[in-house]
């Protein structure tokens, strides 16, 4: 069985109007029966005193004259009542008794009491009649008047003077009257009423179903219209009121919050659309500007092949007339048209200087323009590196003798076999002696130091005393065109030197770094791979 | 013997005169032809000690002229002057015979030496 709590309100509501009204029926019946029985006893008790009274009264010759015959004679008129079942005269201070009337003699039956040890003397003349011991019930021991009640009978007892005489005695009249009677119509009564009970309240709980429904139907209704929004997510359903009490406000309330549900909810759908369309949007501009950055993209990239072949049909093209201009050049001073002055032969000296630096722009140039392009191609083969160091430092031993600067070779071991474009490699570290020279004032230091770490890479280093640089400088001295303000002023130079080179030592899988300090020196670090992948 | 003879093939002629000179200087003689079909037409009648040649000419260009005269004068010395930067072209003229392949700007003294080699070379 569920429990309680879990019963319908229907149930519930059934519960307490039966419970409440079984509980109202019950008492109210109770009380009428205790009632009931109090005043028919009552009444019972003042009619048997009246009749005793009665008896008394009559009874008063028989007693003058000692007749006790006569006195029965008289009691026995109460057997016409048929409840009375007993009837006694006592005399002597209730010791003996003067008359009796008993249904037990006159019709053999016997009255129900408990057996009492109780035997009072009886008159001479009436020994002969009473035979059987059936006065077990005592005399009620009072002053005046008295009853008693017991489970199955009444005993009502008057006092009454008589006089045999010559002087004046009390006696005691004494009526016992059958309460079967009354206890049956007291069952009767309980009977009826329990009948009556189980009919008014077999009747109030269908009234009560019937009524409860003006309880429970709108609550139905609210919880079926509750039960339709959640399912159809339809929130401008509502519960209809069908009046003004607790569920009628209940449902006010409910249709209130539906309506601020559905303010919300239209609210949130908005919002959502609003939100959607922005995403639209943005997403379409996103695209928009995705279509331009590819087709920017695209362009840049057009203009940067355009570039390339620009950059190599200009160098081209510029090759022709540098040519020529240097071959006049060399033809003047190598005599053609006659001898030179001093002079004239300085004044060539600048020119023919200036031809080779263009000479050497085009071309840095035009390799720089080969690498972007992805033109530029190694040709690998084994190459002894020291041999390879070792040519390049004794090419530029000439110009370091020129600035009086010591050039110191530190080559640890001699088989330094790796595999790199040989021509590639001559120019790295060409360029890095030639720049450690260039860069460093007369009577200088240039050290090469030829290496090979722990992780099988050779590791050239090349230290000079020279002009160094700032550490914001070392961070750029690799973009291209990029000159310090010191480099400058000390010599002529292009800035992409160092931007190739650092190219061309990434194309061998090797890197540069270069520690420095300006107006102390510095110290360029090419480290390769000694098999590289 | 007789003066040795230079031809030189060349649509520029301020820089194709300026060699003239310079191998006047040294003692060679030299003729200028500006296109490769006046090359062609030249040397149908004549054969020189060797020629200079550049790549990109008008008409017919450096490498078809090259072509020709190493199959018609397979000994006759060629030495390519080119502009061009591309390793493909000079590849590709030292493969069909090319005896040197000069990168402009060149320097007087590799082309000298060159003309010398190759000649004392005969």
């Amino acid at each position: 069985m569920r429990p309680i709590r879990d019963w319908s309100i229907k149930r519930k509501l059934s519960l307490i109007v039966i419970l409440s009204c079984s509980l109202a029926a019950l008492l109210a019946f109770l009380m009428f029966i205790i009632y009931e029985k109090e005043v028919i006893k009552k009444e019972m008790a003042s009619g048997l005193l009246i009749q005793a009274e009665i008896m008394c009264s009559l009874c008063e010759a028989p007693l003058e004259f000692n007749v006790p015959k006569d006195a029965c004679d008289i009691l026995e008129k109460l057997g016409k009542d048929k409840r009375i079942i007993a009837a006694r005269l006592y005399i002597r201070e209730d010791r003996e008794i003067f008359a009796l009337y008993d249904r037990a003699l006159t019709e053999g039956e016997s009255i129900n009491s408990p057996i009492q040890d109780f035997k009072p003397e009886i008159v001479e003349d009436l020994k002969e009649l009473v035979k059987t011991p059936v006065y077990n019930i005592p005399p009620l021991d009072h002053e005046d008047h008295d009853y008693r009640f017991s489970r199955d009978y009444i005993q009502v007892s008057k006092l009454f003077d008589y006089s045999d005489g010559s002087s004046i005695h009390k006696g005691k009249m004494e009526i016992i009257c059958d309460l079967t009677e009354l206890n049956r119509r007291l069952i009767n009564i309980i009977f009826i009423t329990i009948l009556v009970l189980i009919v008014s309240l077999t009747l109030a709980y269908l009234l009560a179903m019937r009524l409860m429904r003006m309880i429970t139907e709108p609550v139905l209704l609210l919880s079926r219209t509750a039960e339709g929004i959640s399912n159809q997510g339809n929130y401008s359903i509502r519960a209809q009121s069908q009046g003004n009490d607790e569920i009628g406000q209940l449902i006010h309330v409910f249709n209130d919050m539906l309506d601020q549900i559905q303010e919300r909810d239209t609210a949130l759908i908005k919002a959502r659309e609003e939100l959607e369309d922005r995403v639209e949007r943005r997403t379409a501009e996103l695209h928009e500007a995705n279509e331009e950055l590819v087709q920017a993209n695209e362009k840049l990239m057009e203009l940067d092949r355009m570039k390339s072949v620009f950059v190599s049909q200009a160098s081209h093209d510029l090759r022709t007339p540098l040519t020529t201009i240097k071959l006049n050049l060399d033809n003047l001073m190598r005599g053609v048209g006659g001898g030179l002055t001093d002079k004239q032969q300085h004044v060539l000296d600048r020119a023919q200087g200036a031809v080779n630096r263009l000479t050497n722009l085009i071309n840095d140039v035009l390799d720089l323009n080969r690498i972007e392009s992805g033109r530029m191609i190694l040709e690998k083969t084994e190459t002894p590196f020291d041999t390879l160091v070792k040519n390049v430092v004794k090419e530029n031993q000439s110009a370091a003798d020129q600035k009086k600067i010591t050039l110191q070779k530190v080559i640890q071991d001699d088989s330094y076999k790796i595999k790199v474009d040989a021509g590639k490699m001559e120019r790295i570290v060409g360029e890095l002696i030639g720049n450690a020279i260039k860069y460093t004032p007369e009577n200088g230091r240039v050290i090469i130091n030829l290496t090979r770490n722990d992780n099988h890479r050779l590791v050239l280093s090349i230290t000079d005393t020279g002009i160094g640089m700032s550490a914001q400088d070392r961070l750029r001295i690799w973009e291209r065109f990029y000159r310090t303000a010191e480099s400058q002023k000390c010599a002529i130079g292009s800035g992409l030197g160092l931007s190739i080179v650092k190219e061309l030592v990434e194309m061998h899988e090797g890197s540069l770094a270069v520690e420095s300090e300006l107006g102390k020196g510095s110290t360029f670090t090419l480290n390769l791979p000694i098999q590289p992948k | 013997m007789s003066e040795t003879k230079i031809l030189i093939v060349d649509d520029e002629l301020e820089l194709a005169e300026s060699m003239v000179d310079l191998l006047e200087f040294e003692g060679y003689a030299s003729e200028l032809v500006g296109t490769g079909e006046d090359a062609l037409i030249w040397l149908e009648t004549k054969i020189p000690d060797l020629v200079i040649l550049d790549i990109k000419l008008p008409g017919i260009d450096g490498i078809e002229v090259l072509q020709r005269i190493k199959k018609n004068h397979p000994d006759l010395p060629v030495v390519i002057v080119s502009a061009s930067s591309q390793r493909g072209t000079r590849e590709l003229a030292r493969k069909l015979g090319a005896d040197e392949v000069l990168l402009k700007p060149f320097d007087e003294d590799f082309l000298l030496s060159a003309i010398r080699h190759l000649i004392d070379k005969e």
